[in-house]
């Protein structure tokens, strides 16, 4: 089946000119490149297979997203496919309802966050999840499903005396989860930082001591992040609570003092300045003395 | 009272001297005449700048800097530059250098007090000049400037001051010349009751040895500061280490050349050819062509080392000042009359005339002044933030009437100073041939 690049563009970025496709493909980089390869080979065969992967992050405010990640083999790589629709479902032995539907972004990813109110919950309580990609004449159907146990973390940050701790308590539908690895992180500007990590005790409980030395935003706020990093029953759940525990610390834009580089004249400029200009005033009126010295002599001769 | 004793030497000078001092010729008060007519027209044009405001003159906000900036960087310069070798002659007692150390105090002083008034006229707001003092702010290079330009003014007054105290003596003396009362007692205030003591020559010789002593350091300092407003700014063109050192080397330059066409047009207009002899010029000559060598280095070290790395915004100067559409021109003349031309010229010893060697100094001082120029206006026109779509003028410099009517007016003031100056006190110090008996 022939297809044209335009229509396979018109697909997967979802631009309808042919030009602005094209170059927007182009300064997609290496992606766009392996996209285009995988184009010239979807011209010659059947619609490329796609494999889909489910995940959901349970966060705070009985929240939680979803997140199907796209992938096609190109090059002999999976590679995340951007621009695909994928539809969201929540489905029991009884009922199946459409949550929403996302399209992927550049990393193949498609995310929806919803309430988990809007989550169907099975039997024992869990939430089954499915994602759908229909398929399109490029890459071919696929999809998955999973099922998360609902849990949530309650986070505590104390400070007293010089010690700062921070206390997650890991909960799944009232009662404690223990034995489960957890992860202490601060946000930063590209990566979470991690600050922590340890088991929640038989209360689902598990401190840690925070750094005192952390940098933070200009009022010192720095962001604290807590995760449960996908398990098997819970996929992700994460909590987070900022506090003012960082060296506060201005950052680029701030308006700059009305200053040079401080407000008062560092010491050595300041006493180099004054010998300066002490010596040779000094000297001047040594001479200027002289010269009306000599004038009161010559008077009085 | 006691008065100062000549001998025949000095008795000599002064009649040589005589004419001048005591009357005026026609030509001569047609070219004061002139003169003060183009002070007249600068004072018309201050007028319009004053009262309509800095719109009048080619400065924007691109290039707000322009003739007004690289007068004042000369004038100064050149004032920095002749009292340091006013100096450096006085101290060590160069035997060749003694009729020549008073032309070149002069030269210091009257060219010191004309640059400031430059800086003066390129402010905008007369009513806030003493928040320079009220606000000043020691981080400031402008600060710095502000003292050490009033520093060294007093200093090159009370030096050269002190070069002429014994002359006004001998004038206020002499029964010669027929001077009007207001001058006798000009001169008798002047004298500070000198009258040739062992004590009072040393007390004065003391204090002019310890002014000239402290002079050279002063005016190093006094220049850094000077080139470090530039240098210390963020700019190509002028964020440059060497900025400081080539500054001292192009203004003692310039000034030697301004000297050596003071002593031409004095000994031409007063016959001094028995005290500005042609050894004089040859000296100076060489001296000038040893500091436009090293000057002529510092430019090619400065400019070579900036196009060869070729960061994009240096590469914008450095191509404006070599391209021929742009400064080219005046950069490639400026560095061939100003460098190239008095030293090929003068390593002839059958050139080194006092003629030639003065057109060559000329062609020095108008070169000079031009590279001054070309450090001041083409690294403004050459904005790291350009403004879109600005009208050119914002741009481009280019001066107005205004302003050429008050460089004119400076060009004017500082002849006007050389003309005046003669008739008050003789170029040639008669006190300093108080050991010479013919």
């Amino acid at each position: 089946m022939k297809r044209s690049k335009s229509k396979y563009l018109q697909c997967s970025l979802g631009f309808r000119p042919r030009a602005l496709a094209l170059s927007l493909a182009m300064m997609l980089g290496l992606l766009s490149g392996n996209v285009l390869l995988a184009q010239e080979e979807a011209e010659e065969n059947e619609p490329l297979r796609t494999r889909m992967s489910l995940s959901a992050v349970q966060g705070d405010e009985d929240m939680a997203t979803c997140k199907a990640l796209v992938r096609a083999k190109i090059d002999g790589r999976y590679t995340g496919i951007p621009g695909l629709e994928v539809v969201f479902f929540s489905i029991t032995d009884s009922l199946e309802q459409e949550l929403g539907r996302a399209t992927t972004g550049m990393d193949g990813i498609a995310s929806l966050r919803l309430p988990k109110a809007k989550l169907l919950a099975d039997t024992s309580g869990a939430f089954p999840i499915m994602a759908i990609f229909e398929g399109n004449e490029e890459f071919g159907d696929s999809d998955d499903e999973i099922t998360i146990t609902p849990a949530s973390i309650a986070l505590e940050a104390m400070e007293e005396d010089s010690s700062r701790t921070v206390t997650a308590t890991l909960e799944s539908m009232g009662e404690p989860v223990a034995e489960t690895d957890i992860y202490f992180y601060v946000k930063g500007l590209y990566r979470p930082l991690r600050v922590g990590e340890g088991t929640t005790d038989e209360e689902g409980m598990v401190s840690i001591d925070f750094p005192m030395d952390l940098p933070g935003g200009p009022e010192g706020n720095v962001e604290v992040l807590v995760r449960l990093e996908d398990d098997s029953d819970f996929g992700t759940v994460e909590a987070n609570v900022s506090k003012a525990w960082g060296t506060p610390k201005l950052m680029a834009g701030d308006s700059p003092p009305r200053e040079l580089w401080s407000p008062s004249p560092p010491l050595w400029l300041l006493l180099t300045f004054i010998t300066l200009l002490l010596i040779i005033w000094g000297h001047y009126l040594e001479v200027i003395y002289k010269l009306f010295k000599l004038r009161k002599k010559a008077a009085e001769n | 009272m006691k008065t100062v004793d000549l001998n025949k030497k000095q008795t000599a000078i002064l009649q040589t001297f005589g004419p001048q001092l005591e009357k005026s010729g026609t030509m001569y008060r047609l070219w004061v005449g002139f003169l003060l007519l183009m002070i007249l027209f600068g004072g018309y044009g201050l007028f319009r700048q004053i009262y309509i405001g800095h719109v009048v003159t080619g400065m924007r906000d691109h290039a707000v800097w322009g003739y007004y900036i690289a007068n004042f960087v000369y004038f100064i310069g050149v004032s920095y530059g002749t009292a340091m070798l006013a100096a450096i002659l006085y101290y060590f007692k160069v035997p060749w250098g003694r009729p020549i150390i008073r032309i070149a105090a002069l030269v210091a002083f009257i060219s010191g007090v004309i640059g400031p008034v430059f800086i003066l006229l390129c402010i905008g707001r007369f009513d806030r000049l003493h928040y320079l003092f009220i606000h000043a702010r020691v981080q400031s290079p402008i600060t710095w400037d502000v003292m050490v330009i009033s520093t060294y003014l007093v200093g090159i007054t009370v030096f050269t001051y002190l070069l002429l105290i014994k002359d006004f003596a001998i004038l206020r003396d002499t029964d010669k010349f027929e001077f009007p009362s207001w001058r006798k007692k000009l001169y008798n205030a002047l004298a500070l009751r000198y009258t040739g003591t062992s004590e009072q020559d040393q007390q004065i010789g003391h204090s002019t040895k310890s002014m000239a002593f402290i002079m050279v350091p002063k005016v190093v300092l006094a220049f850094a500061v000077l080139s470090w407003i530039f240098g210390m700014t963020l700019r190509p063109g002028w964020r440059s280490s060497i900025f400081g050192p080539s500054y001292v080397i192009a203004s003692i330059a310039t000034g030697i050349a301004l000297i050596i066409g003071v002593m031409w047009v004095y000994r031409k207009l007063y016959k001094l050819e028995d005290y500005l002899k042609d050894e004089h010029f040859r000296y100076m000559s060489l001296i000038l062509i040893a500091l436009v060598g090293a000057f002529g280095y510092f430019t090619l070290s400065e400019y070579i080392t900036s196009w060869y790395t070729s960061m994009t915004w240096e590469s914008k100067v450095t191509d404006k000042l070599l391209s021929f559409k742009e400064f080219g021109w005046a950069f490639h003349l400026a560095n061939f009359f100003g460098i190239i031309l008095p030293i090929v010229v003068i390593a002839f010893r059958r050139f080194r005339t006092p003629t030639i060697i003065t057109a060559l100094s000329l062609l020095v001082v108008f070169a000079m002044w031009v590279r001054r120029y070309l450090t001041v206006v083409p690294p403004l026109e050459t904005p790291l933030l350009p403004i879109q779509d600005a009208r050119p003028e914002y741009v481009h410099y280019s001066a107005t009437w205004v302003e050429w009517s008050l460089v004119l007016a400076g060009a004017a003031t500082f002849f006007i100073f050389f003309t005046l100056v003669p008739k008050l006190i003789n170029v040639v110090p008669i006190s300093d041939y108080e050991k010479e008996t013919n």
